[in-house]
């Protein structure tokens, strides 16, 4: 069982203190309430929260709205993302796989578009739980492909894009998830648990 | 025989308190809390852009708390207009907020707190910063500790922690909302009416320190139940 923390405990290992830390007085503080790791330096990951943009990450994105110059883009953080008109030609509702290439201090974002994706659903998912649902090595991600006979696609801030049919049952371990996130040996318990959904292939 | 309060509680005694995260669905954050006869909800959204943008700071976060009560929260209609107690509330207890979250890591930003008082008998204002700050910590927003608040006072002649209305009305009765961050014991929220003397302000404020502590841990213990464990 991992440990749970929350804002405002001390935190007493020898260790760097990495993200979700602040420190006061020589004592390391937690920020969040969340699950505390320590594997080579201390790193207090939210329960949940939004995306926070950085550099380099593989985002999904949803068109909502558009004016005369811009398109704005649903990407689960602060701000909506924007895709200038004179350089995509898009319409409402169109899914977007893109790259960030740039954050400022007020966190807006600067993004280049990848692919449109197509034939497939967007899902919401908690960011903070991404890294589980990939898993190390794309583990998780490979495992929930093969037993459900579909392709997913993962963006960093927690829109995950299905295609196949299985969408319904995808949606549900992708809850268990969420919920389990916090327990050991998740993708041996995700694999018990999707023996038993019985997906037809 | 030990003199008791009209309600049968000890001296120091806190009403029974109930906290519920996570109730509201479409938030980021929320809790529904029960202080004894005070049920309140409060609904965390954001951080998010401010708009209008000339409200925002561009060094640090702002937090927008908003303070009201339904008009069936009290025996008499209360007219639904915000008045000038819901306007001073939302101004102290977001303050008291803004000393505890983490606003230097949102620029710009803004982060909404709902409180929307459902039934009062006194010590809202204390009830609506302790759930806030669970729904706070339900929103995954950083902070550097959950805030607790309990009133303390005094009426017949009494130094007590936790006043319902009889006591509140009370002839020489003396209303000390108090509000701190538990792990530094740093004050956030003070506002008191009445008279007391120093030796008793003094009491009351180590009564005060004391429940906060015992806040704390009844915020833990709501903010543990959100972690499911997996039944084998």
């Amino acid at each position: 069982m991992k440990e749970i923390i929350f804002p405002g405990d001390v935190i007493n290992e020898n260790l760097k203190p990495g993200f979700g830390t602040y420190k006061k007085d020589g004592k390391v503080y937690s920020k969040y309430l969340g699950i505390l790791y320590k594997d080579d330096g201390i790193k207090v990951i939210p329960i949940t929260g939004k995306y926070i943009p950085k550099e380099s990450d593989n985002i999904i994105g949803v068109v909502l709205e558009e004016d005369n110059f811009v398109y704005l883009l649903d990407i689960n953080s602060y701000k909506q993302g924007v895709l200038f008109k004179r350089a995509n030609s898009a319409k409402l509702y169109d899914v977007y796989l893109m790259r960030v290439n740039g954050v400022n201090e007020v966190r807006d974002v600067e993004l280049e578009v990848i692919s449109k994706l197509a034939n497939g659903e967007a899902v919401k998912v908690n960011p903070k739980k991404v890294a589980r649902l990939i898993g190390k090595n794309k583990s998780m991600q490979t495992l929930i492909e093969t037993k459900t006979n579909t392709k997913i696609i993962i963006g960093l801030n927690g829109i995950v894009y299905v295609i196949g049919n299985n969408i319904e049952k995808v949606k549900e371990i992708i809850k268990f998830i969420e919920d389990y996130s916090h327990e050991d040996n998740l993708t041996n318990k995700v694999s018990e648990v999707l023996d038993k959904m019985n997906v037809k292939k | 025989m030990v003199k008791k309060r009209v309600d049968g509680r000890e001296m120091n005694e806190l009403r029974p308190i109930k906290i519920v995260p996570s109730v509201i669905e479409r938030a980021d954050g929320s809790a529904y809390l029960e202080w004894g006869q005070n049920k309140m909800i409060v609904a965390v959204y954001g951080p998010k852009e401010m708009l209008p943008k000339h409200l925002a700071d561009s060094q640090r976060g702002k937090i927008n708390f908003i303070y009201r009560m339904a008009p069936f929260s009290v025996p008499e209609r209360k007219n639904p207009k915000p008045g000038r107690r819901d306007i001073e509330i939302s101004k102290v207890v977001g303050e008291a907020l803004s000393h505890a979250v983490l606003l230097e890591e949102f620029p710009g930003m803004v982060i909404d707190v709902y409180v929307q008082i459902l039934d009062s008998n006194a010590g809202t204002r204390v009830a609506a910063l302790t759930a806030s700050s669970v729904a706070l910590a339900d929103a995954g927003i950083p902070m550097k500790d959950l805030v607790t608040a309990v009133a303390v006072g005094k009426a017949n002649g009494n130094i007590i922690a936790d006043l319902n209305k009889y006591e509140e009305d009370a002839e020489d009765a003396v209303d000390m909302a108090f509000a701190m961050l538990p792990g530094s014991e740093e004050i956030v929220l003070l506002q008191a009416d009445g008279i007391l003397s120093e030796d008793e302000f003094d009491k009351a404020i180590k009564i005060a320190k004391e429940k906060c502590q015992e806040v704390k841990k009844l915020q833990i213990e709501a903010l543990k139940s959100k972690f499911k464990a997996l039944k084998e």
